[in-house]
């Protein structure tokens, strides 16, 4: 039924490289799947068993039989999907065989416990990186660039106008915008993700400013510190905290609490919102926070480009955002690029038709 | 925005200020290249297929920007170095190709994203100015304390003459200024007698806040020019008062309000606040108590009884503000609703207690917004309308109780009208009673204001008679 799928979808000329030697990975209805090990990578269905690269709501659903991930992830999908789940946990870089096919976990720099899951059998390899970034933050791990023969990545930026400022210098942004706000006695709140781009930030506060948490931050920090991850000190916001104090600090909190009693509840509050969409003018614009601050965890144009070229693959899968975009650019590059299309769940593979 | 372009203009260097803000407005510079030449130079440089970056022009939506964010290095601070010396820069660079190419090469290398959309925006003649010249003054205004109008003459350049920041943000009028047409008020030589008459205090009470003239005085090098701000009118007669302004020191500009008394003919001059006071701004002067401490001291000085010093009077409900005038005779006020500045004496108010006869719903929508008719006793048991009133001036919760009142009291109902038993009283104030033969109380009571609403236990005897309020009237005429 699969090798039905591909054969119907791929380019004519792959068609017979298929034919001989079934793909080590597909992409089916349910996600990536592994047909030797019979196992799926980040399933969006539930399936029996399931590598689970971050613990992010659109990789990590509920409903699997038996989940498979780093120790950080375990302990994040475990708070997330309840603890009646059946979690297998892999030391990063620990082989594990299934079936003869060879699965483990290397740091993706997402969030903490983020990993690409590289998949080797009989001397071929494939990566899939998940979600990834490759610059380094306190919290996420180093980003491995692994080699490989074939690369499934994401392309959620993969467009020239997204390039990162780094890290250290939207962080200084973040803290002038805060003493500003400070000046004129106004609650600054920065509105981030709760599980990745929150941990990020409150690592990258300085350890002078008292940083105020929602309750759900709050949560996901307890947990990822159990994991065993060091993280300094942060306040949940409640009913006993003194509303004067997180004027004096910097609240983080999910996007969600814009225009709730509990942001209304804050002194003066003003608000900025904190992810890589906020590098286009018309994003910041339509956005209701009151600022928008450019800090991405996904990879940007430079970096994806130093992955994709680097990493020896001759065969690129791309995955989420500019896929179509990105696998054109590929082809004139002289690559194989194909989408894995999500958009409807039943055609698997597309192929792109080069550029005239 | 505003504390942006304060920051701004704090910040940045003296010659960039004034370049920043005729951009903010409407000065567009001319174009040297069109944006499809920036387009394919920066294809060029970057080595880029056209198609990108018609895509990422589709996700951006501005060329400008889409340039920059191609082109633009990420890791690179904002420079923060002169924009004037930019400009002026590729201004002497001219339209010839090679050289603004390789300048724009350079832009590329240095500059962070930020920059580049500005510098792309100004080369293709594309930056588009943010406000209009009035709303830039009226920024301006609020941050330097500076009259909008003088800010808004000197942007729209129609003095023909260049000036710098710390020139724009002078509050004294130049001459050259002065002789510009389209100010608010008019030179003090073309002024008529006559535009302002001054009645009798009694008469007071009867005019509607025509009272006072607000005049702004600016002393520079020596000559002293009197603006009367609201075309209010300026007599003959002051001019020799106001000469000695000049004894004020020289770059000063002061706000005084002058009343008078005709059966006297006592004009005073009320020096209200300072704008500037020898070349100092108000900002740098203190509070205003100190500022009213500057000029008594100078008052004293010059040893001139009829200038009264009052500090301006923010008010924010005039009916219940007990501040008097020295004079006795009434309250100076400034009215709170009036788009113009101002400002009369007020009389002292008559107080009464009035009972609710009937309500009327104003809003559909909103149940708890009445206009109340109120009326005085007339008898042990009758009760005559002499006033209506807006319960917009009660306080929420005793709109709220009003509300329930009426819906439990009810007697009648006329389409939107309620009539409702007796029992609801008000303390109101008033100016002045006038005769209305056209309602059935024969007068009615001017500038009602309602204090406080009893919420229970006040009696009819309580209530103030119409004979007590025709007592008023005659007294009046």
């Amino acid at each position: 039924m699969l090798k039905t799928l591909l054969i119907n979808t791929l380019p004519e000329e792959n068609m017979t490289d298929l034919l001989k030697t079934p793909a080590l990975l597909e992409y089916t209805p349910r996600g990536l799947y592994c047909l030797i090990a019979d196992v799926y990578i980040d399933p969006h269905k539930p399936v029996t068993r399931a590598i689970i690269t971050h613990g992010h709501s659109d990789h990590a659903i509920v409903g699997h039989r038996y989940y498979l991930c780093t120790p950080m992830t375990r302990a994040i999908i475990k708070f997330r999907l309840g603890s009646l789940i059946q979690v297998q946990d892999v030391l990063w870089g620990e082989p594990v065989y299934i079936n003869q096919v060879r699965f483990s976990f290397h740091p993706a720099g997402h969030i903490p416990g983020s990993a690409q899951i590289r998949v080797e059998y009989k001397g071929e390899i494939w990566v899939v990186t998940g979600d990834y970034k490759t610059e380094v933050d306190q919290v996420s791990g180093t980003y491995e660039l692994l080699r490989c023969n074939t690369l499934v990545t994401e392309t959620t930026f993969a467009l020239p106008i997204y390039q990162w400022q780094p890290q250290s210098l939207i962080v200084s942004d973040i803290l002038a915008w805060y003493q500003q706000n400070l000046s004129v006695g106004r609650s600054s709140v920065l509105l981030a993700y709760a599980l990745g781009k929150s941990q990020r930030l409150i690592a990258n506060i300085p350890t002078d400013i008292p940083v105020y948490v929602h309750g759900s931050i709050h949560n996901t920090n307890d947990v990822i510190k159990a994991a065993g991850l060091k993280m300094r000190p942060s306040i949940k916001v409640g009913s006993r905290v003194d509303k004067k104090d997180i004027q004096k600090g910097i609240t983080i909190a999910p996007s969600s609490v814009l225009n709730t009693p509990w942001i209304r509840s804050l002194v003066d509050p003003i608000t900025a919102y904190i992810s890589g969409w906020m590098t286009l003018n018309n994003n910041r614009k339509k956005q209701p926070a009151d600022f928008g601050f450019a800090l991405s965890d996904h990879v940007d144009w430079p970096a994806l480009n130093e992955v994709v070229f680097g990493c020896g693959a001759d065969q690129i899968w791309l995955t989420h955002g500019y896929t179509q975009d990105y696998a054109q650019w590929l082809t004139t590059k002289g690559l194989a690029a194909y989408c894995l299309q999500e958009g409807n769940r039943t055609s698997t593979i597309e192929a792109l038709e080069e550029e005239d | 925005m505003v504390l942006a372009i304060a920051t701004f203009l704090k910040d940045a260097p003296t010659e960039d200020r004034i370049l920043a803000l005729k951009l903010l407005c409407t000065q567009k510079q001319p174009a040297l290249l069109s944006m499809k030449k920036l387009m394919q130079w920066g294809i060029a440089y970057k080595d880029l297929p056209e198609w990108i970056i018609k895509k990422c022009h589709a996700t951006v939506g501005d060329w400008a920007e889409t340039m920059s964010l191609v082109l633009g290095k990420p890791h690179v601070r904002l420079h923060m170095d002169g924009l004037a010396e930019f400009i002026s820069h590729y201004h002497s660079i001219g339209k010839a190709e090679e050289p603004l190419k390789s300048f724009l090469h350079h832009q590329w290398e240095t500059r962070s994203p930020n920059e580049l959309f500005i510098i792309h925006k100004l080369l293709t003649g594309t930056l588009k100015p943010m406000y209009s010249k009035p709303q830039l003054s009226n920024i301006i205004h609020k941050i330097y304390g500076i009259d909008a109008n003088l800010i808004n003459l000197r942007l729209s350049q129609q003095t023909g003459v260049d000036f710098t920041f710390d020139q724009l943000i002078d509050p004294v009028w130049s001459d050259l200024e002065l002789s510009t047409k389209p100010f608010v008020g008019q030179r003090p030589e073309t002024i008529q007698l006559n535009l302002f008459h001054f009645a009798d205090p009694t008469e007071w009470v009867v005019e509607d806040f025509i009272h006072g003239v607000l005049l702004q005085v600016h002393l520079h090098a020596g000559v002293v020019t009197v603006w009367d701000l609201h075309n209010d009118g300026i007599a003959e007669e002051w001019f020799e008062r106001l000469k000695d302004l000049k004894l004020m020191p020289d770059h000063s500009v002061v706000d005084i309000l002058v009343i008078s008394e005709a059966s006297s003919r006592a004009d005073k001059m009320i020096l209200i606040d300072i704008h500037r006071w020898a070349g100092t701004k108000k900002s740098a002067l203190g509070s205003l108590e100190r500022r009213k401490q500057i000029l008594q001291d100078w008052s004293a000085s010059i040893n001139e009884p009829s200038y009264i010093l009052l500090p301006h009077l923010p008010y924010e409900v005039w009916s219940q503000d007990q501040r008097q005038l020295s004079s006795g005779k009434g309250w100076l006020v400034k009215h709170k609703h009036s788009g113009q500045t101002r400002y009369r004496i007020k009389p002292p108010n008559h107080a009464a207690h009035l009972q609710l006869l009937y309500a009327e719903y104003l809003n559909q929508n909103s149940a708890i917004e009445y206009n109340l008719t109120l009326g005085a006793r007339s008898g042990p048991t009758d009760f005559i309308p002499v006033c209506k009133v807006h319960s917009d001036q009660l306080p929420a919760s005793d709109k709220m109780a009003l509300y329930y009142w009426i819906q439990n009291n009810l007697v009648q109902r006329f389409g939107p009208v309620r009539s409702v038993r007796g029992g609801q009283i008000f303390t109101i104030t008033y100016d002045r009673v006038e005769i209305n033969n056209r309602v059935k109380a024969g007068l009615q009571l001017i500038h009602v204001q309602v204090i406080q609403r009893f919420e229970s236990g006040a009696k009819s005897q309580e209530i103030t008679s119409l004979e007590n309020i025709k007592l008023l009237l005659q007294d009046q005429i």
